[in-house]
């Protein structure tokens, strides 16, 4: 049985966040990877990173082969990336082989000849180096410069050469266009790969929706499918981390306090460690004055408490806050983070992976993520769905007690169709509304289902004033 | 005269191919054909596998590359050198207008 098996692979993991779930460790050892996509879709971040967090995380040395871009441009478009290059650079672990076309000095082809020279070339900066990672960005352009019919050779012979190092290697080459039906410009560097993954920046609307797709590893399983990920200011590549949202929630905690006393009746005693709550209504109808109680109570409780906002600064939140009375939210505590992003600023799966960060590096007790309305305008209705599910996957992962709001238009017969999506997922649904009466308008507010607890389903008053939120009591029976 | 400054002609290959040895015997007939000789013409041969950071320092890519280098624009040739006229484009193409062609 043994001598029919295919050699067991060893995986060099990238370092790239989220990465590693979807091969299964990392890419195949000694072996090379083809890494294609469409101009702009990421390829040269993504050899760099691999190289830059090969240095960081792994301490091996990484050779970057240009054959596009000339030393000035690539570090120049590498820049912006916190990796630590310029360091690495000077200290001869991030080897830079410019093997651009030489400016001012075109080649004239005459009569036969090879690619030998990049061959000698990356083996002599291997050995004088300790070279353990390679990437050759981008192959296609060989195929440009030099007869296409020389690629396949090239690419067999890169092969040889990293697996005869031991080295292990990402090629990039570029596809025409994301309807382009091969998954590679010439349609044969997947075939010589060992690995291959594919990127792509769909346009949907005026968004970008970047995914990650691992099409082969060689003698080892990987995760099928697109998978979400984003560029990201300082950091680069960070894949969506894989969830699904689990298919028996998980058990809900003891009642906590969301800090309006009647609120916390009619929730059946104050909502559940664990649970999700999602406070929907129209602008202005209270929905941040709850959730800044909702804050407010953890922070009494000595919680530490993470506030997403996509509507508010930190001060207006916090001075709203103060205007009814709420003093345990200030920006002054260790126990609070706000996070205030407006929602155009990036894209939604950008967001997420802050909102990721922010879970990692701080450790909340309650989230809360308050105008989710803001950011669903602005992003096409399935990567809104993925943000959801990504954000609640990870809530339900972490045990977190999570708190969102979503603004719904003041008038409407059914909710925008996050709406459906948000309200199967959170585990209580609030509604407030206006009530426009004879004399005036009154806020109202209803607990229109809880999970786990007897609720009390009656649409209350609601009175905001500076002692804070006053509920109305039930209407008497009739 | 030519000879105060020769135009240098670098042959880069990669062992010993069957391209790199006839761009050899095309460049060593050029050389003795011209009337003046390896006074006016200096021919080079730079094997890569024996010296990587000459390759390195030339970025060369294909090989057999002929670099040639004289007063005017640098000239680079990939392939056999099959083309003897192909070279001999080059070799003038590689001195600005005006000045004594070798």
């Amino acid at each position: 049985m043994t001598d029919l098996a295919y050699p067991e692979v060893g995986r060099t993991p990238t370092g790239i966040e989220g990465l590693e779930a979807l091969t299964r460790g990392g890419l195949p050892t000694g072996r090379m990877t083809v890494v294609s996509g469409t101009a702009g879709s990421g390829k040269t971040v993504f050899s760099a990173q691999f190289l830059a967090e090969g240095i960081r995380r792994y301490d091996e040395v990484g050779l970057f082969v240009s054959l596009d871009q000339g030393r000035q441009d690539l570090l120049s478009n590498l820049g912006g990336f916190a990796w630590g290059l310029p360091g690495a650079t000077e200290d001869g672990r991030f080897i830079l082989l410019d093997a651009s076309p030489a400016v001012g000095q075109a080649e004239v082809v005459t009569g036969e000849y090879d690619l030998d020279g990049l061959l000698v070339r990356i083996r002599h900066a291997v050995a004088s180096h300790g070279v353990r990672r390679v990437a050759v960005d981008a192959v296609n352009t060989l195929a440009e410069n030099y007869d296409p019919g020389h690629l396949r050779t090239i690419l067999r012979r890169l092969r040889a050469l990293f697996s005869e190092l031991d080295v292990t290697a990402v090629v990039t080459t570029e596809r025409l266009s994301e309807d382009q039906p091969e998954l590679t410009r010439y349609g044969l560097e997947s075939f010589v790969g060992d690995a291959v993954i594919v990127l792509r920046n769909n346009p949907i609307a005026e968004y970008r929706r970047r995914t990650i797709e691992v099409v082969k590893v060689r003698g080892g399983g990987h995760h099928a499918g697109q998978v979400p990920f984003a560029i990201l200011p300082g950091r680069g590549i960070a894949v969506l981390p894989l969830t699904t949202m689990p298919l028996d929630h998980p058990r809900l905690g003891d009642h906590i306090s969301c800090g309006i006393p009647a609120l916390d009746e009619m929730l059946g005693g104050g909502v559940r460690r664990s649970s999700v709550t999602l406070a929907a209504g129209p602008t202005g109808s209270g929905k941040t004055l709850l959730s800044c109680s909702f804050a407010d109570a953890g922070l009494q409780e000595g919680e530490r408490v993470l506030y997403v906002s996509f509507e508010e600064s930190p001060e207006q939140l916090i001075a709203n806050a103060a205007g009814i009375g709420l003093e345990a939210l200030s920006l002054g505590s260790a126990d609070l983070l706000v996070i205030s992003r407006y929602p155009e600023s990036r894209g939604a799966i950008e967001h997420l992976l802050g909102i990721h960060e922010a879970i990692d590096t701080f450790g909340p007790d309650r989230l809360i993520v308050d105008g989710l309305a803001a950011l669903e305008n602005l992003t096409p209705d399935r990567v809104f769905r993925e943000f959801l599910i990504g954000l609640n996957s990870r809530v339900k992962a972490e045990g977190l007690t999570a708190w969102y709001t979503m603004s719904l238009p003041l008038f409407y017969d059914r909710g925008p169709i996050s709406m459906a999506n948000l309200s199967s997922m959170a585990d209580n649904l609030l509604l407030t509304r206006y009530e426009h009466e004879t004399r005036r308008t009154r806020r109202t507010l209803a607990v229109v289902k809880t999970r786990g607890s007897q609720n009390d389903a009656s649409k209350r008053s609601m009175e905001i004033g500076s002692d804070g939120i006053r509920i109305g009591p039930p209407p008497e029976e009739p | 005269m030519a000879g105060s400054n020769p135009m240098l002609l670098r042959l880069f290959v990669a062992g010993r191919t069957p391209a790199g040895r006839r761009a050899v015997a095309t460049l060593e007939r050029i050389v003795a054909d011209h009337p003046g000789g390896e006074e006016a013409l200096r021919l080079e041969i730079i094997d890569i596998l024996e010296e990587p950071e000459r390759a390195e320092e030339e970025r060369i890519l294909a090989t057999p590359t002929l670099i040639v280098t004289s007063t005017g624009p640098v000239r680079r040739l990939v392939g056999d050198l099959s083309d003897r006229q192909t070279v001999l484009d080059a070799l003038a193409e590689a001195i600005p207008p005006g000045e004594e062609t070798p």
